[in-house]
């Protein structure tokens, strides 16, 4: 079930209407509610696959169970090896074999031998990297001490499968989400209107903005042969403006549906293309993502606190992991390794911390030197970009010929104006509110009611009116 | 919670409202701006679904334009034939397509389908009167809301761009398929036809629709013919030929009938049992344009001035 469907407007007001209404304030009753709903919401695109999502929460279920009743460091290290396997062969099945057939065969014809490998032609269940990085999260942090396994097998389902973060995250930590499913709730008139403004400004950022690049980002990238190197550049530019408004827009939803119900969510994104910056880009971008390989994989590994060399070793290895997160293809690899080769020069000089706080606090406009860092750090991403939305190296390469020739400073061939002109004006609004959670407060929240009216009434025509003719996918349900 | 809900359902109430306001704003803006563009030599016209579609092939024949699209209902023909009418004042005659399975219940039902409905919507919501929204809103609401949706986005974006030239109203369409021989050799084997079930009884709506068209022509002065063309002896359809005349004969007794559906067209030629391909419809449209050029619509009793030229035709083909 797709966030901006009419599937969703109608069950969203019914799972809420239960919620509140019928399971009378009783904590396991909207908890049961809660994990039917969520099956529902994922048995739509496809019933088959909620098997896997069973599985997985069982494993760590039992796995965390057993851990806390465990002392002996091999067993504990055995049980916790069960739900990695567990975890990252249900992943790596669904998600990576038909790459590493693809490889292996491809490898030994290279060396002149012929093998015919066979694919099992799999699916990818939607949602799959994201579940299985907050179930295996959660048995890390049992393992580590930091959390207490769940011994209410509903709360911890519902932790799993919470339908508004369950296929493109935010990925959360137990120490975060599972507690909100222990305790009582009750309804925050400010929250749930909070929560519906940021789901208003998620579709917005979703139907108006990102639906509406995909046709023009989408024709460009197919035939990037038969367009000026302007035009390449504008492609590449909407793309990074439809990747941002789709994720980001998602994102959004899905914490202002959590606090319909009560629960709060991890913020996933922070203005990061006004970063000044990679290094800013990565604290603001998929939050969620970053923070978890950080605390996960790169501390593990030892962070920074062994030496320079391993800093830089480990760093690599996490945004080359994050590449391969994304899928099963070069691709990505490559995409993860050109972060990393803006990224580490920051570590090296040790200047990867430097910009913490908002840009321009306080300030109508950015300084200029702010202003080239962001245009600047901007560009970098939009170059990485295209090696993230090209189908092959191949492709990635020859758009990037095509830009930089001769037509690069021709005008374009077209202009996509009504794009244009919400892209800008989703600039300004994400500039003026970049202090807050999520920009469309600083128009609302201190404003008065005709003004907060006019505002939301606003964005809803224009969702009506501008909904694309083919409404697209997430991006990241791919993943 | 109770303050929530009732700023939410208010909320809500007036986003519809606002919806609704600005959606029929932007198809009456729409309906009174759209451009329906005829070529200027264009005298005769011709509408219907997809038989005449690729029968009439317009450039074999002169001051001829082929406005027919495939599976268009007559409820939909109706605003494109008022707005080319208007904005085309060279165009004087309208043929417009009528033939056994157009006077079939299915019709009623296919209009009403949410799938036509999403196709068609778009194109002429604008125009449509209230007779037919409500006609839609009895068979499907469900679907006319959905479709409606459609149509106010297509209307908007179309006044939004400034865009008012009308897209997709026909045209002849080239079909290259060759199937008919096979086809009859399938339907013997399998000892079917093609009738679909429950679709015995006259449709109303449709039929009503036409009527409207044929009204409407007349009181803006242009001449108008129902058009049968070529069509394949073992088309299932064709058994209702009984039927088809006592709707024509009681309900269209005023309208002449030009029947060309006995016109000699070998298996090669037709594409499939109801449909010419682009050989049939080149000499269809050939040897039409010299019926029209002979005075056709002129004559005293065209009916049998067209078998006439039907039977020197077949006698012309069996001589070669």
């Amino acid at each position: 079930m797709l966030f901006h469907t009419l599937d969703f407007a109608v069950f969203l007001p019914t799972v809420f209407l239960l919620y509140w209404f019928a399971t009378q304030g009783d904590r396991k009753t909207q908890n049961v509610l809660l994990v039917c709903a969520s099956y529902i919401f994922y048995g739509w695109w496809d019933w088959r696959f909620l098997s896997l999502m069973l599985l997985s929460t069982l494993v760590d279920y039992s796995v965390a169970r057993a851990l806390s009743s465990q002392k002996g460091i091999i067993i504990r290290k055995g049980l916790l090896g069960t739900s990695i396997l567990v975890n990252l062969g249900v992943l790596g099945l669904f998600k990576y074999h038909g790459f590493f057939i693809g490889e292996f065969s491809q490898g030994f014809s290279f060396m002149g031998q012929e093998i015919k490998a066979g694919s099992l032609n799999i699916i990818l269940p939607l949602g799959i990297s994201f579940y299985t990085l907050q179930t295996l999260g959660y048995s890390i942090d049992v393992y580590r001490r930091k959390v207490e396994p769940a011994s209410d097998f509903v709360a911890f389902s519902a932790f799993v499968a919470f339908f508004p973060q369950l296929v493109a995250g935010p990925i959360e930590r137990a120490n975060n989400l599972l507690p909100q499913f222990y305790g009582e709730r009750r309804f925050d008139n400010g929250k749930a209107v909070d929560g519906l403004r940021q789901m208003l400004w998620g579709l917005f950022k979703k139907v108006v903005i990102a639906d509406n690049c995909a046709p023009y980002v989408n024709m460009i990238f197919a035939n990037p042969s038969e367009y000026s190197g302007s035009t390449l550049v504008m492609g590449a530019v909407l793309f990074a403006v439809q990747i941002y408004c789709d994720f980001s827009g998602y994102s959004d939803i899905a914490i202002g549906t959590s606090r319909l119900f009560g629960f709060e969510l991890k913020r996933n994104f922070a203005f990061p293309y006004f970063s000044r910056d990679i290094a800013e880009f990565w604290r603001r971008w998929h939050i969620s993502l970053s923070t978890w390989f950080r605390d996960y994989l790169y501390i593990p590994l030892g962070g920074s606190r062994t030496g320079r060399l391993t800093t830089l070793r480990n760093t690599l290895l996490i945004f080359i992991v994050s590449g391969v997160w994304h899928g099963a293809n070069w691709t990505f690899v490559a995409w993860g390794l050109l972060h990393a080769l803006f990224f580490l020069p920051l570590v090296l000089l040790n200047k990867n911390r430097v910009h913490l706080g908002i840009v321009g606090e306080g300030r109508w406009f950015p300084t200029l030197s702010d202003l080239v860092k962001i245009g600047v750090t901007f560009a970098l991403t939009v170059m990485a970009w295209i090696f993230f939305r090209a189908e092959s190296i191949n492709h990635a390469l020859s758009y990037f010929s095509g830009i930089f020739s001769v037509s690069l400073f021709s005008f374009p061939d077209f202009i996509p104006k009504t794009v244009i002109l919400f892209s800008v004006f989703f600039l300004a609004i994400e500039w003026l509110g970049r202090g807050q959670q999520y920009a469309i407060e600083i128009l609302t929240i201190n404003s008065g009611r005709p003004i907060r009216w006019g505002v939301y009434l606003g964005l809803v025509l224009t969702i009506f009116f501008f909904y694309p003719s083919n409404p697209q996918e997430f991006i990241y349900f791919q993943f | 919670m109770k303050i929530f809900l009732v700023k939410v359902v208010f909320f809500a109430s007036a986003s519809l409202f606002l919806i609704l306001t600005i959606g029929i704003a932007a198809s009456k803006i729409v309906a009174s701006q759209a451009i329906f563009a005829a070529r200027s030599e264009t005298k005769y016209v011709i509408f219907g679904h997809s038989h005449p579609e690729v029968a009439f092939n317009d450039a074999y024949i002169s001051n001829f334009q082929n406005f027919s699209k495939s599976s268009e209902p007559y409820m939909y023909i109706l605003p494109k034939v008022k707005n080319l009418i208007h904005q085309n004042p060279n165009i004087e005659v309208v043929f417009i397509e009528f033939t056994n399975d157009q006077i079939m219940e299915g019709w009623d039902r296919r209009i009403g389908s949410s799938r036509l409905m999403n196709e068609w919507m778009p194109l002429y919501g604008a125009f449509l009167e209230a007779s037919d929204l409500f006609f839609l809103f009895r068979g499907n609401p469900i679907g006319l809301v959905e479709a409606l949706t459609i149509s106010f986005r297509i209307q908007f974006k179309k006044m939004w761009s400034r865009k008012y030239p009308a897209e997709n109203i026909g045209g002849y369409f080239n079909l290259e398929r060759d199937n008919t021989d096979s086809l009859l050799q399938s339907l013997t084997e399998s000892g079917h036809d093609e009738i679909e079930s429950g679709d015995e009884r006259l449709s109303e709506y449709h039929i009503q629709c036409l009527k409207r068209i044929a009204a409407f022509c007349r009181n803006s002065r242009k001449k108008v013919f129902l058009v049968r063309s070529p069509q394949h002896p073992s088309w299932i359809r064709r058994k209702n030929e009984s039927l088809f005349q006592q709707v024509r004969k009681e309900t269209f007794r005023d309208l002449d009938f030009l029947d060309f559906n006995d016109f000699p067209i070998s298996n090669s030629e037709f594409g499939d049992l109801r449909h010419l391909n682009h050989r049939g419809a080149y000499k269809f449209s050939v040897w039409f344009n010299q019926l029209l050029e002979d005075g056709l619509l002129d004559r005293g009793n065209k009916s049998d001035y067209i078998e006439k030229k039907i039977r020197e035709m077949d006698s012309t083909l069996s001589s070669n």
